[in-house]
């Protein structure tokens, strides 16, 4: 099956599993079963290339982390599969972003300040996931590097995959929410990310 | 002859019967993922409809005057409350499906018909939701807690979130709020939240549920349904549709109102447990 209609079933299967989600009617094995299908298919596509399409980009970044928000707007067996599935869509992602090599020069050359200020100081989120909280300082020179790049980024055909798996870190942000508020109670600090993330977002849409 | 024209007649009527219960932009929007795909559905869609239906009426001449007369008076609330009537009728689907598989569907399916749809009418009236000539309705359930005596408030008049945030984050348990109120077109969707707590595994409850006339809305809203709206604010840093968004806005029927909806723009149903019974 050729790419394009891979990532048609992908992502139409994508949302109707989400939206079901959203409406409270529970986790639709169908389309989720449909979405591993074409995903692992894809990710087979990608597997030798450097980057994958700007088309797939929305869908890859978002669908581990609606996933697991919808999977605790349920509980018991529903919420466990439902966060099973994010978590088997995400090992896939992962498998199928694993390439830290970007070919394309003069696209590395526009992300790499963006990659070093992610890097800064042991990195962005390693110390958000150690708990030693969001580095504002940090967040808004990111921010600000997003910004600067973003009418470039998002008009390519296709994106490196480091860049890919940085926009997934920002876009899942706001899974840290949870982590701060139930593991770390630190509201204060649970706040400030979500916070992060909501600016992170606004700035994705157009 | 009789026989023969039977079934045209049927599939007829069917359409012209279940005309009001299609609502093209939601449904080609769904299942059409991809950016060109779901804009040029959604046109064709509505463009085949509005041409589609003309012809089948005057044909149907005064066998379905009665029909149209019906289906005129409580066309813009079934819009709303589609699933809804499906419920009171034993579904859409059964009503189809009795309606075709008989062999005596003439005057007897007309009959059936007739009178289901005139008991959804009328506890449409019972419970008070029927629009009055002009009104734009749109429903909103209220959490317990909300006091409705100045209006209705948005939860962060303050922030300045983007549409497209407050429909993707809105449903999410650490939603801390925007400067919009969440509204509906569909008032199945706002009995369904009103029964259920979708974001706690659909436990039971019993909320309240207003009805709001947006033409009283003092505030700009925005009807997230709308193709041009939804060009407009969801869309990508590309520049694309957002899909998922569109068809989480979709799906809900979802209205934004800024800000604060005035008392004057809505009055109270109640609770489910109080109407429905």
């Amino acid at each position: 099956m050729d790419q394009l209609t891979l990532l048609e079933h992908f992502i139409e299967s994508e949302i109707n599993l989400l939206v079901k989600l959203r409406m409270g009617n529970g986790m639709d094995e169908k389309e989720y079963e449909n979405m591993k299908r074409s995903f692992s298919l894809l990710i087979e596509q990608w597997s030798d290339k450097d980057s994958i399409p700007q088309d797939a980009v929305q869908s890859v970044m978002e669908v581990c982390g609606e996933l697991y928000n919808f999977s605790r707007n349920y509980s018991g067996e529903e919420s466990e599969r439902i966060r099973d599935a994010a978590a088997n869509i995400s090992t896939l992602r992962q498998k199928g972003l694993a390439c830290d090599q970007i070919s394309d020069k003069a696209k590395e050359k526009v992300m790499s300040s963006l990659m070093e200020q992610m890097e800064k100081g042991g990195g962005f989120f390693e110390k958000l996931q150690q708990g030693k909280g969001l580095d504002e300082e940090q967040f808004e020179e990111i921010l600000e590097e997003l910004t600067t790049i973003d009418d470039k980024i998002f008009f390519w055909d296709t994106m490196p995959k480091p860049l890919v798996r940085i926009l997934i870190s920002l876009y899942e942000m706001d899974l840290f929410v949870y982590k701060y508020e139930d593991e770390f109670q630190d509201q204060v600090e649970a706040d400030k990310i979500y916070d992060a993330y909501e600016r992170f977002f606004d700035l994705i849409v157009g | 002859m009789k026989k023969i024209k039977q079934p045209y007649l049927l599939c007829f009527f069917i359409a012209l019967m279940l005309f009001p219960f299609m609502q093209p932009i939601n449904t080609s929007a769904e299942r059409a993922p991809l950016a060109d795909i779901s804009t040029l559905a959604t046109v064709s869609s509505v463009e085949a409809d509005g041409g589609f239906l003309e012809p089948v009426t005057d044909w149907f001449g005064s066998v379905g005057d009665s029909i149209e007369n019906t289906i005129d008076g409580v066309e813009e609330t079934v819009k709303g409350i589609v699933n809804y009537i499906g419920e009171l009728i034993g579904t859409v689907d059964e009503a189809i499906s009795s309606f075709s598989s008989g062999n005596t569907y003439s005057s007897d399916g007309v009959e059936e018909i007739q009178e289901k749809v005139n008991q959804a009418d009328d506890l449409l009236k019972k419970i008070g939701i029927k629009p009055k000539s002009g009104e734009k309705i749109v429903y909103r359930v209220l959490p317990d807690k909300q006091d409705i005596s100045e209006g209705i408030k948005a939860r962060r008049p303050d922030r300045n979130m983007s549409i497209a945030g407050h429909v993707r984050n809105g449903s999410k348990e650490n939603f801390k709020g925007s400067q919009f109120i969440s509204t509906t077109k569909s008032f199945d969707v706002a009995l369904d939240n009103a029964r259920y707590d979708i974001n706690n595994d659909r436990k039971p409850q019993d909320l309240r549920i207003v009805r709001i006339d947006l033409n009283k809305v003092t505030n700009k809203y925005y009807d997230l349904t709308d193709p041009e709206i939804q060009e407009k604010y969801l869309v990508t840093k590309a520049g694309k549709p957002f899909q998922m968004v569109r068809n989480y806005a979709n799906s809900s029927q979802e209205v934004l109102v800024e800000k604060f909806i005035p008392k004057e723009a809505f009055e109270l149903i109640g609770r489910p447990s109080e109407f429905m019974n």
